[in-house]
């Protein structure tokens, strides 16, 4: 199997599913398509060559993105309540929407790239994998290290900067979602701390006649 | 093999997927979010591929960025999103009027 199947076999099935996220009316089987999707493309950009990204959008889009939709979809326990959609008035907006970015995207193909058109894993006619040297791959440095070589030199302010983005997700959504009940009785903590425990145990004189 | 313009129509695509899914769609609100990260997948989808057709690496560290910024964006959406349902109990598009004064 040639690496341009398994290509066609990776975004076809990704295009379906992407059709079901939007189409599906149930919000639960919507993120398990769109694991699907992420899955697939995952698959595909292992095809281009990009191990380190391919596996990162797994382990971010898959692990933590799609885990935190199933998780407040579970939460919220949506109702499909049937609200009588207008379809006329928004389908004439997605058609112009889609002609815009199809009129875009077609000139900016038209624009020529110098570069060799051909990428992907090498395979002969017969497909059988052409010899790979593995002196001359252990000498070249992998995906991984090429990024990490200029994240952490040449592009360190953008690390810095997406560490400090996610630390105002993080705050973010911790205050939002922490509600604060005013005259709810809890334990307090520094008044138990505070307790002195000569004070507390005492006799009493239950039969003072 | 895989040419340039396979991957360009691929991206384009899930991109159109994503775009009509916002405009066509009044159910929910969480199926907006989710055309959200389908439109963040395609767009950081297409910067790692021409970083590796032009044999650059700096897209892919726009890609990195990008995801940093989608699961950050989808983490705070998803917050409001509680919010509103404790609020009003409902996430129907067609009843979202909280601000219109």
């Amino acid at each position: 199997m040639t690496s341009t199947t398994l290509f066609w076999i990776f975004s076809i099935i990704s295009l379906i599913s992407a059709c079901m996220v939007v189409s599906l009316s149930n919000a639960v089987y919507s993120v398990l398509f769109l694991i699907v999707v992420f899955c697939n493309t995952a698959s595909i950009l292992l095809l281009l060559g990009a191990e380190f990204l391919s596996f990162l959008f797994l382990i971010v889009y898959v692990g933590a993105i799609a885990v935190l939709f199933l998780f407040v979809v579970m939460m919220l326990n949506v109702k499909i309540d049937g609200v009588k959609i207008n379809y006329s008035t928004i389908f004439l907006i997605g058609i112009l929407i889609s002609l815009i970015l199809l009129i875009q995207i077609w000139t900016a193909l038209q624009l020529d790239i110098e570069a060799y058109d051909n990428i992907g894993v090498p395979l002969s006619q017969n497909n059988f994998p052409t010899i790979i040297s593995w002196i001359q791959e252990n000498e070249l440095p992998s995906n991984t290290e090429s990024i990490g070589l200029i994240l952490y030199t040449s592009y360190s302010l953008v690390f810095i900067m997406c560490a400090f983005i996610l630390l105002l997700a993080m705050i973010g959504s911790i205050v939002l979602t922490m509600n604060q009940r005013s005259g709810v009785k809890t334990q307090q903590i520094t008044l138990q701390l505070y307790r002195n425990q000569n004070k507390v145990v005492r006799f009493i004189d239950l039969r003072k006649n | 093999m895989i040419t340039q313009l396979y991957c360009e129509n691929y991206t384009f695509f899930l991109f159109l997927v994503g775009v009509l899914g916002i405009f066509l769609n009044q159910k929910s609100i969480i199926i907006i979010i989710m055309s959200l990260e389908i439109m963040f997948l395609s767009v950081s989808f297409n910067f790692i591929f021409f970083s590796i057709y032009l044999d650059n690496i700096v897209g892919q560290l726009f890609a990195l960025a990008i995801l940093t910024v989608a699961a950050s964006e989808s983490s705070i959406g998803l917050a409001i999103l509680v919010v509103y349902y404790r609020i009003r109990s409902t996430i129907t598009i067609e009843l979202m009027t909280l601000t219109k004064g």
